[in-house]
């Protein structure tokens, strides 16, 4: 691929690490002694079922939970002082569908961080700009949040985590509810973004891994590393626990390999 | 209608109420605006009715205990703050279901004020004017403390309606950001809280979740970002007031009730006729 920084002999930046992580619930484990380090410049696929602490694991990263016990880094920091550094994109199912914003004033919002009080300034302006026209929407600037498609939703708050300029970024379910052409495009953009940062996608949807994904984590409750296996049919079967179909799909493992449940 | 014009040329205590009436209006579209794209009209309904309390109690302490410094508006301002960092508490740090906290506070304060009252020498009918207050009864004081709430109120939507607005649309994404959501929830809500108890002394418990909730309910239908909102609510609310008021004077209507229903009716006719056009199309 264009991208010399997935390049397996270089030596590579780490930017997430997870070390001996555990994470309860009510006393429920969710996640169980997960190890799991993810260098810059991947594009990092975290699938299982619902239910099997992916959303968890990402909210872990985020800072938004803190580990029972173990250590989480980003950039070589706790979760939490680098926040501000991470692009955040929620499902977008989640929205008032009446808020009364545009399209701007929802992009605008990801500088919130940063941009002081009052006027926006004309700096901001243009990088919440460019930002919609990474994602191909800086016709509909002006458009309601409320009027648009699912897809389009989705690239809204896609640009929102790309106008601070983040050095990653996490992505929760792109895939739910947004149709396939929808879907085949906003994989277009992420591999375009993918060239100048890392970027990680919860999906409990397998169908979503395409070739765009340098690795595939997956996750449930126990996350084992096994460093050089494949994703194949019997990974899946284990996985979701029953049959179901499979996907055909080419992808490569990091130096770590990438780790599947062995429940 | 007529009457009401000839009168308010006469009267100066009509022409405090139209003040009162465009003043308030100011306050409601700021806060009603953000209350109700947050979802949270019933907080504000829950810190209305926990001033009766408050104002109870001051009254009880000045006509029986004889502490005249103690005045009915510095009981409501109590009641309220404490209302508003009670259910702020209780929504950050436990699991109770939102209503249930609301419910409670709502009953609890209305309670103690009714309890107040009671045994309250001779001011019984204190009890109607709280709920639904008096605007022609309105005194210059009232007008320079609502004066100075908007005056608080727009520099602040200034300053922050853009964090507002992020933290309403988002809350997660924005503690991400940086901001800090705890702090930003608290003081917003001792705002609402500040803002109904003025309201209140202006129009009355009841009118004040009127007032919030009714004319943002219209301006939601007819805008589609926060500032224009604000705009459009604060224009509704002194159409409603206004309205409500010069409606309710020949026929010596109570003013309070009128203007709900004013506001009722300008909420119903504009979103039945945005059905009709959007059936058209």
């Amino acid at each position: 691929m264009e991208n010399d920084k997935n390049d397996n002999s270089s030596p590579q930046t780490v930017d997430i690490l997870l070390e001996q992580v555990n994470f309860s619930f009510n006393g429920e484990p969710v996640l169980e002694d997960v190890n799991l380090s993810i260098g810059r410049g991947e594009f990092i696929g975290i699938i299982g079922p619902n239910g099997g602490g992916k959303t968890t694991l990402l909210r872990l990263i985020l800072g938004l939970l803190t580990p029972d016990s173990g250590t989480i880094r980003v950039f070589g920091r706790p979760p939490v002082e680098v926040s501000h550094r991470i692009g955040y994109v929620p499902q977008h199912m989640q929205f008032d569908q009446r808020f009364p914003a545009t399209v701007f004033d929802i992009v605008q919002m990801g500088q919130i961080g940063h941009s002081g009080f009052g006027r926006i300034s004309d700096r901001h302006r243009l990088a919440a700009e460019e930002a919609l026209s990474v994602v191909e929407l800086s016709g509909l600037q002006k458009k309601s949040f409320s009027d648009l498609s699912g897809g389009q939703r989705q690239r809204v708050l896609i640009a929102r985590a790309l106008a601070s300029d983040p050095e990653l970024l996490l992505f929760d379910e792109p895939t739910a509810n947004v149709d396939s052409s929808s879907g085949e495009k906003l994989y277009q953009i992420l591999a375009e973004l993918n060239k100048r940062m890392t970027i990680l996608v919860v999906s409990h949807d397998i169908g979503f891994v395409n070739h765009h994904i340098s690795s595939v984590v997956c996750v449930n409750h126990q996350v084992v590393i096994h460093p050089t296996s494949t994703l194949d049919g019997r990974n899946i079967i284990d996985l979701y626990g029953h049959d179901m179909s499979l996907i055909r799909h080419d992808h490569r493992c990091s130096e770590e390999g990438h780790a599947c449940s062995n429940s | 209608m007529l009457e009401f014009v000839n009168d308010l040329l006469k009267f100066p205590f009509l022409q405090l109420a139209m003040i009162a009436a465009l003043l308030a209006s100011i306050a409601c579209g700021i806060v009603g605006t953000f209350v109700t794209v947050r979802r949270i009209t019933y907080i504000a309904g829950a810190i209305a009715h926990c001033t009766l309390g408050g104002m109870g109690a001051a009254k009880y302490l000045q006509t029986e205990m004889g502490l005249n410094f103690v005045t009915p508006l510095m009981g409501a301002v109590f009641a309220a703050l404490t209302a508003a960092l009670i259910i702020s508490y209780l929504q950050a740090r436990t699991d109770m279901r939102q209503d249930t906290i609301l419910s409670a506070v709502w009953s609890i304060g209305m309670a103690i004020g009714i309890l107040f009252i009671s045994k309250t020498s001779g001011y019984n009918e204190d009890l109607m004017s709280y709920l639904f207050g008096d605007i022609l009864m309105v005194t210059p004081q009232d007008l320079v403390l609502i004066g100075l709430l908007d005056l608080l109120l727009m520099a602040a939507t200034f300053l922050f309606h853009r964090q507002l607005s992020a933290i309403a649309f988002d809350e997660e994404f924005s503690r991400l950001a940086g901001i800090p959501v705890d702090l930003y929830n608290t003081l917003f809500l001792c705002t609402v809280a500040l803002t109904v108890v003025l309201l209140v002394q202006l129009v009355g418990i009841i009118l004040v979740v009127a007032l919030l909730a009714l004319p943002a309910a219209t301006a939601g239908l007819l805008t589609n970002r926060l500032p224009t909102m604000i705009l459009v609510t604060t224009l509704l609310c002194a159409l409603s007031t206004l309205g409500g008021l010069s409606l309710s004077y020949s026929p010596d209507l109570p003013a309070g009730a009128t203007i709900i229903l004013t506001a009722a009716t300008i909420y119903l006719a504009t979103d039945i006729s945005l059905r009709i056009r959007h059936k058209r199309k």
